[in-house]
């Protein structure tokens, strides 16, 4: 009954939540003049009404799923990896000079030794914190901060003056701006988009959806990393240091060891997160790469209430805000601030709506089995 | 004084409290006894108007009153002495006594008067306390007798003590009676609550039995007997006097050898706890932070006996353990299992080397708490090959290893998904039993094992702990509870500041013996104990 | 269940808005629509972005309800700034200005598939596009203009030492590194030029404590004159030559109009980039052939449009005309020069040393 119970909540908890923030929305547009009724209308019936939206937020969900699950790693052994962001710029970046740098290769190769330095990369991003904060006690959030400041301007050193693409100069006359990039990915490197896959199933993807093979890889990742977490050895003794270190210690699990693989594992899990933009979209590294997956990832893995189901989910639902909001900047009236005020605002309750059943549940929980 | 009349509580699932009907007459000491879960702590949380009763009234001196908050129930005259002090460790006992109540003179709390008040209530009721002691310096008896002055001062005429001998050393629990018998001389009611049920039989006027939420009767405490109310509380007889088959010692498996930790964050715990009856001065206290936790200890276990460890809490008692465990570096000295020297081997090693552990804090040590129960069934045996198939758990094998262990240890639970922390706190402590005790260790560190148990399921723990011995495998049992440590060890030591100060073989071993020596007090000069002598063949010591 | 019901709210949704979408398509007398996807950041940013606002700004109220335009911002890199381009294609945009170079990928993919809505990109350079092409890319000489302004730090420096300070040091801010000394150089080859760049990433153009600080180093090194190419880091730059009295040179926009009064004096020029002028430019040609009666030959031509001292694409601004009052008849001297061809400003390393070399030598 009481399992039930909480079921219910869980479904319908999200529906309220976004029904609240649609609310406080409504309440923003008008007092901005425009009108929420076409604004929502755009929001919902752009990003669900039209298959090449469909297919957008499923490339706009691919980088979120991994960076959700990198966070889901390192939230369930109870530390906060908010050096994602980073790792994953290192990591594609890595990732990139594997694809332009070795040719000749065939995909089947390639594309695995791509996305493996796409991991290792952020690997070794992520070394230093958890040395850090194995040996010396500082708080991996400080140190992954500082690494993800590091990284950003890092690569752009790289980019701008150890592997810029040179073949990119100015116009005739001095014409335009050199585009500041790394040469591009060999086709050996760049992963197939769905297009024929879907083509198999009579559905035609227009030419300009980039959604890839690497969906499918996030969704098995997500499959992997719930067996991590809950079927193995490993997965018991990150959840039994995270849940009780002391406890883990008196049973003879050496808390640091897996703390350190279940940080890597998150670094190397956020590795793939930029793969999707550098392997599919852009074909190579440039100054315009995409930002924030970390940081999003970290809303995502809240949504999805940290259990890897949840991050897909929780990535589905990010890809639709975005592919929403393109929708309602272009075709209402609405101004492109409080589109974020209102993705931001959708994200915050569904999360607050859960905090309030876990508390409920919780309090349920403890008057059922009694003072 | 007060009468409880047929007040019910329910709670989802669970009638804590079923038509409890009592009456607690003035001036009287009314024991309440009861299991775990019987509904004790319910109930005196609807006469504190912490809840609310769904059925039933309470009348007070025949008036019939809602309580409904602790504000109401102190203007009632009704006060608590919670088990856990709710005390400013840096504020003066008047400055505890008094916060809250300050009296106040031209917005300025005057302490004179106050000072002047507590006094005459100290001396009233017999309390030997200075109100300008910091709280910090004070022992835990010393602590507790200002938790009741507060109660006093509050004006109660009705004190409810809530398992107050828990945390006490033997000679402190005769000054808490004493205290007791000069307030209900004074006229004041007192209410209390307990488990062990010598003290019950001594302090108590009158005995109410509570199980599952009922009242099974009360009785004028000279009609009965500790085992008939033990039987009572459990429903069926229980054995007191433990049965314990003759002491065959074997080869030494367990010896500390000059062992001693630093006691990182250990010792600040301990301290003020450490010194007895006689121990408020401020300076004596401090000097002590910077001596080692464990202080150059040194013990042998042998096959096949109990050797106990009394002493009062805080002594290094913590410290050793987790130097055995290497939860915390031993700084010198030796560590040896089996004859293998394992100081400061990382802890799965020492553990793979057949040795048990059952922790003090079982919350901090023993158990994850949100995590399943079957999963807390496997802690630290999770990598064994035949938990392990394929890479993964292998949830069907160790349910199976886990319902065997259940039914072994008749833990009662419901569902083995359910996070153990919804387990009561008996069936979380036969959790870590059977999980220790399957390894089938040859050595076991057992510490505080049947702490906040009750009489049936403490029972349970001690006949596992003889049966180790029995079996031929050294146990170490540490306990704060000086009548186990008594019953169960073939061996006793007192531990005092990191050190075993006496060691007495069992038949010997009275509380009256020990006492001093736990205290530190009774020796001129704890130094200068003769280790030695009380060391080797478990001899006498001298006092 | 509730998943079903909610499923099919959402479809009846879609319908509504699908089918008001489609009757306002019907209902509309064809207007020309013009828009604007700015860069990350958007309006506000004092210069790039506000500057191409300006010039939509113009064509609205040149043209005023007889077009629709929008102005987007796209949320991050990558993808969605070419959603937003294609979006505007979609509903039949007329023209499209995406500023600034990183659309340039957006602008070559989403133009292929629109031929009938005409793109221009700002600062972009795209390969083999010609007259017939529905992009047009928009550059300017900023050497150009940094020559002008070279010059008059030239005229004004009384110690004979002059600074430069970049923002991030890549090709499109060493045009005006090279552009400024080829200027100075042409006044008087033994000035020393200070060349310095606040970094190697894009946050060199928002770190004014930087910029400060090597404008301070400049100056106690004798510099009195100083230039900026350092985007909002330039603040930086001018509150060191504020409080040191010496001059400091803007950059984009006339930076004399938006800096405080205590500053003002001391900003005695701006080189001005002009991208409000090619915004304004493309979209006027887009919005007339629009408007034009069938079979009027179109006024809009692709391929590349070089917005140089010639077109007033560039040049240096005039606000604080105390302060080049002496040196105006040089600026505009060589300015004419520039013009006519007679000076070949050097953009790089390659081009200023050539240039340099040619400098008759003077004492």
């Amino acid at each position: 009954m009481f399992r039930k119970r909480r079921l219910g909540l869980q479904v319908t908890a999200p529906l309220m939540a976004v029904g609240f923030s649609v609310l406080v929305g409504s309440v923003i547009m008008l007092a901005i003049g425009a009108n929420p009724l076409q604004a929502y209308a755009v929001l919902f019936g752009f990003s669900l009404g039209r298959i090449d939206s469909i297919a957008s937020i499923l490339f706009k969900a691919t980088p979120l799923i991994f960076s959700g699950l990198a966070m889901v790693v390192s939230f369930r052994m109870g530390l906060f990896n908010i050096g994602v962001e980073g790792q994953y710029m290192v990591g594609a970046f890595a990732a990139a000079l594997a694809g332009f740098g070795l040719k000749g290769l065939p995909a089947i190769i390639h594309i695995p030794i791509v996305m493996a330095a796409g991991m290792a990369g952020a690997m070794l991003w992520a070394a230093l914190p958890i040395y850090l904060k194995i040996k010396r006690g500082v708080h991996e959030v400080i140190s992954t901060i500082m690494m993800n400041y590091i990284a950003y301007s890092f690569l752009h050193w790289l980019l701008a003056d150890v592997f810029l693409d040179r073949t990119q100069v100015l116009g005739q006359g001095g014409f335009g701006s050199p585009r500041v990039r790394t040469p591009e990915l060999a086709a050996s490197a760049r992963m197939p988009t769905l297009h024929k896959l879907f083509a198999a199933v009579g559905i035609q993807l227009p030419h300009y959806i980039y959604v890839s093979y690497l969906l499918f890889i996030g969704i098995a990742l997500a499959v992997v990393v719930h067996y991590i977490i809950w079927k193995t050895p490993f997965g018991y003794e990150l959840r039994a240091v995270a849940q009780n270190g002391p406890a883990a210690a008196a049973a003879g699990i050496n808390s640091e060891r897996v703390m350190v693989k279940a940080f890597l594992l998150s670094a190397a899990i956020a590795g793939l997160a930029g793969l999707s933009d550098l392997m599919t979209f852009f074909g190579y590294y440039d100054i315009d790469f995409p930002r924030s997956y970390g940081f999003n990832g970290i809303a995502v893995a809240l949504l999805g209430r940290n259990s890897a189901a949840g991050v897909i989910v929780g990535a589905l639902l990010f890809g639709m805000l975005a592919r929403g909001a393109e929708g309602v900047q272009v075709m209402t009236g609405v101004p492109a601030e409080v589109i974020t005020i209102l993705q931001s605002v959708m994200i915050l309750s569904i999360v607050v709506a859960y905090e309030i059943i876990t508390r409920y549940v919780r309090t349920q929980r403890k008057k059922e089995v009694g003072a | 004084m007060i009468s409880i009349k047929g007040v019910t509580k329910r709670f989802p699932g669970v009638l804590a409290n079923d038509h409890i009907s009592l009456e607690v007459r003035e001036g009287e000491i009314h024991a309440i006894v009861g299991e775990n879960g019987a509904g004790k702590s319910t109930l005196m949380k609807i006469l504190y108007g912490l809840y609310q009763p769904d059925e039933g009234s309470i009348e007070l001196r025949g008036h019939p009153v809602r309580i409904d908050g602790p504000a109401r129930a102190v203007a009632l005259g009704i006060g608590m002495v919670h088990q856990h002090f709710m005390l400013i460790p840096r504020f003066t006992v008047l400055e505890n006594i008094i916060l809250g109540h300050e009296t106040a003179r031209f917005g300025v709390i005057d302490r004179r008067a106050s000072e002047q008040r507590v006094k005459e209530l100290a001396g009233q009721y017999g309390f030997a306390i200075d109100p300008k002691a910091m709280v910090a310096t004070l022992s835990v008896g010393q602590q507790q007798r200002v938790e009741i002055l507060k109660v006093l001062y509050r004006g109660a005429d009705l004190l409810i003590l809530d398992e107050p001998t828990a945390v006490l050393a033997p000679q402190e629990v005769t000054e808490l009676f004493a205290n007791l018998r000069l307030l209900a001389a004074g006229g004041k009611t007192i209410i209390f609550i307990g488990h062990k049920l010598d003290e019950v039989m001594e302090i108590a006027d009158r005995v109410t039995v509570l199980r599952r939420g009922q009242v099974v009767g009360t009785m004028a405490a000279g009609e009965t007997s500790r085992e008939g109310l033990a039987e009572m509380m459990v429903g069926r007889p229980v054995l007191f006097r433990i049965q314990k088959n003759p002491c065959h010692p074997g080869a030494p498996l367990l010896s500390l050898d000059d062992v001693t930790v630093a006691g990182v964050g250990g010792t600040a715990r301990g301290h003020g706890r450490g010194h007895g009856v006689g121990g408020s001065q401020g300076p004596a206290w401090r000097t002590r932070i910077a001596r080692a936790a464990v202080d150059g200890l040194s013990l042998q276990v042998n096959g096949g006996e109990i050797y106990g460890i009394a002493g009062v809490e805080g002594n290094g008692q913590t410290e050793l353990v987790e130097g055995i465990f290497n939860l915390q570096p031993v700084t010198s000295g030796r560590v040896m299992v089996l004859g293998k020297d394992v100081t400061n081997r990382p802890t799965a090693q020492i553990r793979a080397g057949g040795i048990a552990y059952i922790p003090e804090d079982r919350h901090r040590r023993g158990l994850v708490l949100p995590m399943s129960i079957w999963e807390n069934l496997i802690l630290g045996s999770h990598r064994r090959r035949e938990f392990v198939r394929r890479a993964l758990l292998d949830r069907d094998r160790i349910l199976g290893h886990a319902t065997k262990l259940r039914e072994q240890y008749d833990i009662r639970l419901a569902d083995m998904d359910a996070p153990v922390l919804a387990l009561s706190g008996g069936n979380q402590q036969k959790v870590i039993v059977a999980r220790e005790l399957a390894q089938s260790p040859q050595v076991v560190i057992a510490s505080q094992p049947t702490r906040g148990l009750d009489v049936g399921a403490a029972e349970f723990v001690r006949q596992r702990l003889l049966e180790m011995r029995d079996a031929g495998r050294a146990v170490l049992l540490i306990s704060a509870d000086l009548e186990e440590v008594l019953s169960l060890s073939d061996r006793v030591g007192v531990m005092f500041r990191g050190k075993i100060v006496a060691e007495f073989p069992a038949e010997e071993a009275t509380p009256q013996l020990l006492g001093p020596y736990m205290l530190g007090g009774a020796a001129p000069a704890e130094m200068e104990i003769p280790l030695a002598d009380a060391r080797g063949e478990g001899g006498e010591a001298r006092v | 269940m509730r998943i079903a019901r909610w499923v099919a709210l959402t479809l009846v949704l879609a319908l509504v808005v699908g089918t008001v979408a489609g009757c306002a398509g019907l209902g509309a007398k064809k207007k020309p629509k013009v828009g604007i996807v700015f860069d990350v950041g958007g309006r506000g940013d004092k210069s790039f972005n506000d500057s191409a606002y300006a010039g939509l700004e113009k064509i609205m109220k040149e043209y005023g309800d007889k077009i629709e335009t929008k102005f987007l911002e796209p949320s991050g890199g990558g993808e969605n700034r070419e959603q937003l381009l294609r979006q505007l294609a979609e509903l039949k945009y007329d023209g499209v200005v995406a500023v600034g170079f990183l659309f340039t990928d957006a602008v070559t993919k989403v133009a292929k598939d629109f031929p009938n809505t005409k793109f221009a990109l700002i600062d972009g350079f795209i390969d083999k596009l010609n007259d017939k092409s529905n992009i047009l890319c928009q550059g300017f000489t900023e050497h150009e203009g940094s020559f002008l302004v070279g010059v008059a730090a030239a005229k004004a420096t009384k110690s004979k030492k002059v600074g430069f300070v970049g923002g991030m040091k890549f090709a499109l801010i060493e045009k005006f590194e090279y552009g400024f000394r080829a200027g100075v150089a042409a006044v008087d080859p033994n000035i020393k030029v200070f060349v310095d760049y606040i970094g190697t990433t894009g946050d060199a153009f928002k770190d004014p404590i930087k910029g400060k600080e090597l404008a301070q180093k400049q100056i106690k090194d004798g510099a009195d004159v100083i230039y900026h190419a350092s985007g909002a880091s330039g603040t930086g730059v001018f509150e060191a030559a504020a409080a040191a009295k010496v001059m400091a040179i803007g950059v984009d926009s006339d930076q004399y109009l938006s800096a405080p009064a205590a500053q003002q004096p001391y900003i005695m020029t701006s080189m001005l980039k002009r991208v409000d002028v090619a915004t304004y430019d493309f979209l006027k040609t887009v919005i007339d052939d629009a408007l034009a009666p069938k079979g009027t030959a179109p006024k809009y031509k692709g391929g590349y449009k070089t917005y140089g001292i010639k077109d007033n694409g560039v040049g240096y601004a005039e606000s604080n005309a105390n302060a080049i009052k002496d040196y105006k008849a040089t600026m505009d001297d060589f300015k004419s020069k520039i013009a006519k061809g007679e000076i070949a400003v050097p953009l790089d390393k390659a081009t200023f040393d050539a240039y340099i070399a040619k400098l008759p030598k003077k004492p």
